[in-house]
């Protein structure tokens, strides 16, 4: 029965190819172009992977990214800026940025913080900063704009200062670029307004599910790259593409002027709308194997310098540190929560320092010198208040990061004293303090304190607990620069 | 009769023929008479739509015949070109190593230290209109100075596209004059539908739009194609399509939105803080503006923007150059509501020419009158007249006597103006109102120089030894200059 089935399926398909030979044809035809073409993946994997890891690496990171890119979420057309992020939206009387609106009219005892930059800036570091800074002891609140846009250049970012974020008049802008205003630099045709680099937006030239199905194939994805498609499709729709081998190999000088202009410019415009500019040189990875990308951030950075320098703008240094911390690096720029924390510690405490109205060579010499002399140790100040009268002692407990409980710190006596001193290495500033926290608060961290009053009541009661921005303040010392350089003298 | 016959029984053939056809094809003969009928019912239409809109809306008539004339006419593929900061940016304007093209003429990278940089910002009534007369009045005047006027107006600019294109591009040629030439252009995107103060809600990335080039000029040919197209906020321009985002006509507003004075004034002082930064001078030049044309609500969207930047220069103490009243004076020179036909292009480059002289601190005569004063007040009555005086260098010695002749812009023939008294003399005065100035001045010119014209001076030397012979033929810019003093 299965056997003159069999023959029956046999005969059938006989009876099939002799009535239809064209449709036979193709069939063979394509499944020897499938297999043709599997064989060449199979043989370029293997080829690739035993002759340039390296390349079979960024291969296997392109598929990967293609897969996750959401660009049309994230991103959309803008008239003078070729592309802003969806995140940012005006409003009625103001603009939202992410979940936090600001109106155009600043409230009188809030100081406004604009960060300027590229993908280190976006969704990274000023999160971080707006809640270090709203702890900070007084009154002020402080509002932190994230105006940063994944591969925005400084072009980019002077053209928004200037169309959008000086309506919202900050008190404080963050420059803070460096490394994407290098591929401007190689690409062929320069042109000192960006326009030989950057493109109006456009849908890319290959539909996105094109090139979703092409980047499965390793093969498919070298010849995307050989033709300079990106995994990014923001950079297909920004960026002139330009084949690989056209990049420049070398650096012109000329190429870096717009750099260095838009810096001036920037600086005059913020100092026009009585703002003050911070400026904060690129952190990189020296464990980055492209030294050619290293270069050119180092180029941008001496540049951010010595502008500064001549323009009297306070620059803050976060690389110092993070020489010595290629494992808060990602890749060559971005940061882990670490890096972003602690680059949010340096700016809260220029930011602090230039509200207070600390002279600028005092502001320099603690950015840009002290950090570099030790700039792991910390120095907090937590303090509070509440009803003294009924408070025999305070308790401190302290959570670091995304810990899940708040553990025992030390404690402070009597209710009179509000105050508790952190420091790395003295640990005798506090009245009791757990050995486990004698080394301090360490950098790359945020600490969360919760303070519980204890009653003079027999027996004493934890009456409640003080947390938050608006309860526990937390005041972040420099280190002391005399007693450090004669340390080091 | 023979021939009668044949002529007949052809035109019995064809209609055979055809009924044959007919019998044969009933499909295609169908075909056809459908296709008649929908053109005859589409002629119809638009003859009574035209009628219609003629009697009833007359205005609205106007402006779609304007349309489809603007449609024909249209060049903008040609004209403009994509660019990611600007949205768009003329394609005469292009970089080349080691300076920067506007048209025919090279600006270099590295402005030579006797040349004068003038780098004009404004939209229509700046792009290919005074620049190029400015540069030619300015360097026919005495002195080493080389004037270069650099043309960075576009079509349909804002000033929000003038600043950034300051920032990215202008800046780096180190103008010493910026000459501001704005405020037409601010009231469309104040009167858009949801405001934006970064024009995001008016001006989009260069895009294509719907309806293709071809497409909209074959279907502006109606009258009732077009009204569809304008009602549905498309515009004549091609470059309004692709860079402005589309809105229709009724949900455009009269007046301008609450707020959006603001974002002029903040670009006004963006860009005048970076001028200043590069040590160039900002030269404020209001908008002049047709009185009887226009809706009152954008006429008075640029008197506003006319007084911020007044009020701009005020506080910063800039000069202006107004030539509003003058232009009021010649409302015949006006194109429309603010577009100026070619004798208010010279009119605007007299007066920023004097303007930009006194500047420089060029008039040596304190005494004078100063340029600054006279064209920077806007209650400040016109000028009457002008004042020129023609001046060359020719060997003295030699020359008994100069004859000055004068060509009017667009006349081909010079004219006799006058002569000079001695061969020492070796300037002209010739000056409205005044002609006792002129040593011996022909009749038909004693009204002297008027504005809006443009004159080009010959200077020819005749020899002291008889018999009197022309030994010289002085025309070029460089032999002949002319200094033009401002009076009242």
């Amino acid at each position: 029965m299965a056997m003159s089935m069999g023959n029956k399926m046999i005969h059938f398909l006989r009876a099939f190819s002799k009535r239809h030979p064209l449709f036979i044809n193709t069939i063979l035809l394509v499944v020897t172009v499938l297999v043709v073409c599997m064989v060449l993946e199979i043989g370029f994997r293997i080829i690739i992977r035993s002759w340039r890891p390296q390349n079979a690496q960024a291969i296997y990171k392109f598929t990967q990214a293609v897969a996750k890119d959401d660009t049309r979420l994230r991103f959309e057309a803008h008239p003078y800026l070729s592309y802003a992020p969806t995140k940012i939206r005006y409003k009625d009387n103001g603009i939202r940025i992410g979940k936090d609106e600001f109106s155009y009219i600043k409230p009188p005892d809030v100081i406004r913080v604009a960060c300027l930059g590229g993908s280190t800036t976006m969704n990274q570091y000023p999160a971080a900063l707006a809640k270090l800074l709203n702890r900070w002891p007084g009154d002020k609140r402080f509002e932190v704009m994230d105006f940063g846009c994944d591969a925005w250049t400084l072009m980019e970012s002077t053209i928004n200062y200037m169309i959008r974020v000086a309506a919202f008049a900050p008190d404080v802008v963050i420059v803070h670029h460096g490394v994407n205003d290098g591929p401007p630099r190689i690409w062929p045709d320069f042109k000192p307004d960006y326009s030989h680099f950057r493109i109006a937006w456009r849908e890319s030239g290959m539909p996105r599910f094109m090139s979703r199905i092409i980047a499965r194939s390793w093969l498919g994805v070298f010849c995307m790259q050989r033709l300079g498609i990106s995994h990014f499709d923001i950079s297909n729709s920004t960026v002139r593409r330009v084949p690989l081998k056209d990049l420049k190999r070398k650096l012109d000088p000329e190429s870096l002027l717009p750099y260095e202009h838009n810096l001036r410019m920037l600086s005059t415009m913020v100092q026009s709308n009585g703002g003050q500019l911070i400026a904060a040189p690129m952190a990189y990875n020296r464990k980055h194997n492209n030294s050619f990308d290293q270069v050119r951030i180092q180029e941008c950075n001496r540049v951010t310098r010595s502008v500064a320098e001549q323009l009297g703008v306070q620059v803050v240094e976060t690389d110092l540190l993070m020489k010595n911390k290629p494992e808060w690096f990602l890749d060559l720029v971005h940061l882990n929560a670490m890096g972003n924390n602690y680059k949010a510690q340096v700016f809260s405490m220029a930011v602090w320092d230039m509200v207070n109205g600390e002279s600028i060579d005092n502001r320099a010499k603690r950015y840009v010198q002290c950090t570099a002399a030790n700039p792991e140790a910390r120095d907090l100040e937590i303090s509070w208040d509440y009803d003294e009268d009924i408070v025999r002692e305070y308790h401190v407990y302290v959570r670091r990061d995304d810990e899940n409980k708040h553990r025992y710190l030390g404690r402070t006596y009597p209710g009179t004293s509000k105050t508790y001193r952190w420091k790395s290495g003295e640990p005798q500033l506090a009245p009791v303090m757990k050995p486990e926290f004698y080394d301090g608060a360490e950098c790359g961290h945020i600490y969360d304190f919760r303070v519980y009053p204890i009653s003079k009541s027999d027996p004493p009661k934890v009456l409640k607990y003080l947390s938050g921005g608006d309860e526990v303040k937390v005041f972040e010392r420099h280190h002391d620069l005399e007693a450090r350089s004669a340390d080091n003298g | 009769m023979r021939k009668g016959a044949h002529k007949g029984r052809a035109l019995h053939g064809m209609i055979r023929l055809l009924r044959v056809f007919i019998h044969r094809h009933p499909k295609i003969v169908n075909c056809v008479l459908v296709l008649l009928s929908l053109t005859f019912v589409f002629t119809v239409m638009e003859v009574v739509f035209r009628v219609y809109l003629q009697s009833q809306q007359p205005g609205v008539a106007r402006v779609i015949t304007k349309f489809g004339k603007w449609s024909s006419l249209d060049d903008t593929e040609l004209k403009f070109v994509s660019h990611p900061y600007l949205s768009y940016a003329p394609s005469e304007i292009k970089y080349d190593d080691g300076g920067l093209w506007i048209r025919e003429q090279f600006f270099s990278n590295k402005k030579s230290p006797d040349v004068v940089r003038i780098a004009c910002l404004g939209g229509s009534t700046t792009m290919r209109k005074y620049p190029a007369h400015l540069q030619r009045v300015l360097n026919r005047r005495p002195g080493n100075l080389k004037f270069e006027v650099m043309d960075f107006g576009c079509n349909g600019w804002t000033l929000m596209e003038s600043t950034i294109n300051f920032l990215i591009r202008v800046s780096a040629f180190q103008p010493d004059i910026v000459l501001l030439h704005h405020a037409a252009n601010e009231s469309p995107p104040r009167q858009w539908p949801n405001y934006k103060p970064d024009y995001s809600h008016f001006r989009k990335s260069w895009n294509n739009p719907r309806l293709g080039f071809f497409t909209r000029r074959v279907l502006s040919g109606s009258w009732m194609a077009s009204y569809l197209m304008w009602r549905s906020g498309l515009s004549a321009f091609e470059v309004q399509n692709l860079v402005i985002n589309r809105v229709q006509q009724d949900q455009i507003h009269g007046d301008p939105a609450p707020g959006s004075i603001e974002t002029i004034k903040q670009n006004l002082r963006h860009l005048a803080v970076m001028a200043q930064s590069i040590d160039a001078k900002l030269l404020v030049a209001p908008m002049p503006y047709y009185r009887k044309r226009g809706k009152p609500a954008i006429q008075q969207m640029i008197h506003e923007f006319n007084q911020c930047s007044r009020m701009l220069a005020r506080e910063r103490d800039l000069p202006i150059a107004e030539t509003d009243a003058l232009m009021q004076q010649h409302t015949d020179w006006f194109a429309d509501w603010v577009h100026v036909k070619e004798n208010g292009d010279f009119l605007k480059a007299q007066v920023y020419a004097m303007v930009i002289w006194d500047m420089l601190g060029l008039y040596p005569e304190k005494e004078e009158i100063s340029p600054i004063k006279i064209f920077g007040c806007e209650e400040t009555a016109a000028p009457l007249g002008r004042d020129l005086e023609i001046q060359w260098e020719f060997d003295a010695a030699k020359t008994k006597e100069f004859i000055i002749s004068v060509r009017k812009e667009k006349e081909k023939e010079f004219k006799v103006l006058g002569r000079t008294p001695s061969g020492n003399e070796q300037s002209f005065r010739w000056k409205s109102g005044a002609p006792q100035l002129s040593y011996s001045l022909d009749e038909q010119f004693v009204e002297g120089p008027q504005f809006g014209h443009d004159y080009y001076f010959k200077v020819v030397a005749i020899s002291n030894e008889y018999p009197h012979k022309v030994i010289g033929h002085l025309t070029s810019k460089h032999e002949v200059k002319t200094l033009e003093r401002p009076w009242q």
